[in-house]
């Protein structure tokens, strides 16, 4: 089946159907999703700047981590909430959207970009400067988000 | 015939500076602001986070305006017609200017969470409504 019928299909739902045709629910979520962004954005930029070394040195890298953590989880939840009910809503549009395709790819690499750092990096409890590798994880993680805001940016135009 | 009218992606690129800009703005906010509230930030002062996140505030505050008035500039009689887009543009002037006002005297001195906490309420409340009527706008 082609992803346009599998989206169709899950569209047409009776519960994506109503957020479709919600007039007012559609935009809260999106308000939502966006809004969460800043949270999670400020969250990783925070982490970010830490690990390259350019904000809070004197902050130990591992007590950052900890304390960024659960809002990244939390913020990372909402967004997935939201945005997973926008693209199901929308589902026929959303599936043959290679902006939309581009940055699920993308968030896939973020997941990987986690496990790859994990033991020497997010969960290396040793951890307390900035080095080479921390400034290597880093660089790459602003890359990798940067690129899926863009990416959701342009989802709306394709046509 | 505007440029961004013109070119497409000229138009998608400055929203992508302008959604850049207010991530930056907005999440380094957003920090400062749970930080204010006690919320899950122990052993490190909100006066320090300001220190630090206070020139990214600034840069994303410089860009998202700039970008803003580009995209503004494309249709300005119909944006500034707009009562969303209007209320949006009120509230964020509102929210820099707390920010630069009660919000950095708060962050600054070490007020007790009863004081602390409203404002960093207020200052989330702020920025919470002007992403609200970004979206509102085009759904309106």
């Amino acid at each position: 089946m082609p992803p346009s019928d599998v989206g169709t299909g899950l569209q047409d739902l009776a519960f994506f159907t109503a957020i479709r045709e919600s007039h007012y629910v559609y935009p809260i979520l999106l308000s939502t999703h966006l809004a969460t962004l800043a949270v999670i954005g400020g969250a990783i930029l925070v982490t970010n700047l830490r690990l390259l070394g350019r904000a809070f040195a004197g902050v130990p890298i591992t007590v950052l981590l900890e304390q960024l953590r659960p809002w990244k989880y939390l913020g990372f939840a909402v967004m997935l909430t939201t945005g997973g009910l926008l693209a199901g809503s929308k589902a026929s549009e959303y599936f043959v959207n290679p902006y939309f395709q581009t940055k699920l790819g993308v968030l896939i690499l973020i997941g990987v970009h986690g496990v790859v750092f994990r033991d020497a990096v997010y969960r290396n409890p040793a951890l307390t400067e900035a080095g080479r590798l921390t400034r290597v994880a880093g660089g790459l993680s602003l890359v990798l988000w940067v690129t899926v805001l863009s990416l959701g940016r342009w989802i709306a135009y394709f046509d | 015939m505007h440029p961004l009218i013109t070119y497409e992606w000229l138009y998608g690129l400055t929203e992508c500076l302008h959604i850049i800009g207010f991530g930056l703005a907005v999440g380094s906010m957003a920090i400062v602001d749970l930080h204010l509230a006690g919320w899950g930030f122990p052993g490190t002062r909100p006066e320090a986070v300001l220190r630090e996140l206070r020139p990214w505030f600034t840069l994303g505050v410089v860009l998202t305006t700039l970008a803003g008035l580009v995209i503004l500039s494309t249709d300005a009689g119909r944006y500034l017609t707009h009562p969303v887009m209007v209320a949006k543009l009120v509230i964020f002037g509102l929210a820099v200017a707390f920010h630069y006002s009660w919000h950095t005297r708060v962050a600054r001195n070490l007020v007790p969470p009863r004081v602390a906490r409203p404002v960093a309420g207020v200052s989330l409340l702020l920025w919470t409504l002007v992403v609200f009527g970004g979206i509102f706008y085009a759904f309106t």
